[in-house]
């Protein structure tokens, strides 16, 4: 098994989530982290795929390097936030 | 092996300009395992199908295998795909009508090979792919991921300098995907270049490389592994 799709119920869309995930027979966690960055302000004119660009480069860049980036989740278009998916390094 | 300066690809409907890429740079070296991802509609499949000359930036330039294909009439492009560039599918792109020897042939066929050496090829590619039992079965009496092992086969038969892959396990079970990911690894050991784009963070862990698309835009590069030396 190398991927499990969990239903996260009732989270809030602008909180951080976070995942811990134990494999009990070789003993070894892994942490997983999904963070929302508020598009807020990035508007809808021609500058604002630009815009959103910049926020989430700056912001990926600006991350803790004790995390990895594993994906940047789908949103659908115009969304408020963008979510990301962080593994911590071991 | 591949490489692009502020490649940019729109599309225009219904008055409407879409920017899929925007001012893309980026170098692949021969023998690296690279990885796209990013959400849907960000442009991995027209970086993809850029990459494969089925499609033309609209500014900026390629280079591939040090030449400079961005203005490249039509007649080179077919020309220089035959032979150096292998597509994998997430639909696999089989031709119903064919056997599965017939399907991996077909690269074959095009590029003029003796039958002889047509034939020999493809046993020998239907016995590394564990299919040889099945060459004369069609696309629809096997399973998906024998469909994609035929459709790796077909791909590699020509021993192109690179494959190009579009969601190879999108349609498959962890099972079957795990198996095509394994050929790909195998494939990429043995010197093939390979660009897949995934929505899978597990199939990406096989790459050297792991490139994140925002918009169009490459947001980020990440450094899974070493290339092997040599």
């Amino acid at each position: 098994m190398k991927e499990v799709c969990i239903p996260l119920d009732r989270i809030n869309e602008a909180d951080r989530t976070e995942l811990e995930v134990k494999d009990s027979k070789n003993n070894r966690v892994q942490r997983y982290r999904i963070e929302s960055v508020d598009m807020t302000g990035t508007g809808d004119s021609d500058r604002a795929s630009q815009d959103r660009f910049s926020k989430l480069q700056l912001y990926i860049s600006n991350y803790t390097r004790n995390w990895e980036l594993i994906q940047i989740l789908d949103s659908g278009e115009g969304a408020k936030y963008i979510h990301l998916l962080y593994r911590k390094r071991n | 092996m591949i490489r692009t300066e502020e490649l940019t690809k729109t599309f225009i409907g219904d008055e409407v300009e879409t920017i899929a890429l925007n001012r893309v740079n980026l170098a692949i070296d021969e023998g690296e395992f690279i990885a796209v991802m990013g959400p849907s509609g960000c442009g991995k499949t027209t970086l993809l199908n850029i990459f494969g000359l089925l499609d033309r930036p609209t500014s900026g330039r390629y280079w591939f295998q040090d030449k400079d294909v961005t203005n490249m009439n039509e007649i080179h492009r077919t020309r220089l795909r035959r032979g150096n560039i292998g597509f994998v599918f997430q639909s696999f792109n089989l031709i119903e009508e064919l056997t599965v020897f017939q399907n991996i042939e077909l690269p074959l066929l095009y590029q003029r090979i003796s039958s002889g050496e047509r034939k020999r090829r493809v046993t020998k590619v239907l016995e590394e792919i564990k299919l040889a039992h099945r060459r004369k079965n069609f696309p629809r009496q096997l399973s998906g991921g024998q469909q994609q092992r035929v459709a790796i086969a077909r791909a590699v038969i020509s021993k192109p300098q690179i494959i190009l892959a579009d969601e190879p396990t999108g349609n498959l079970d962890s099972l079957n995907g795990e198996e095509i990911m394994n050929l790909l690894a195998q494939l990429n050991n043995d010197g093939t270049t390979i660009v897949m784009v995934t929505h899978s963070p597990a199939d990406a862990d096989n790459a050297h490389r792991v490139i994140q698309l925002f918009d169009g835009h490459i947001v980020t590069e990440n450094i899974k592994k070493a290339m092997k030396a040599g």
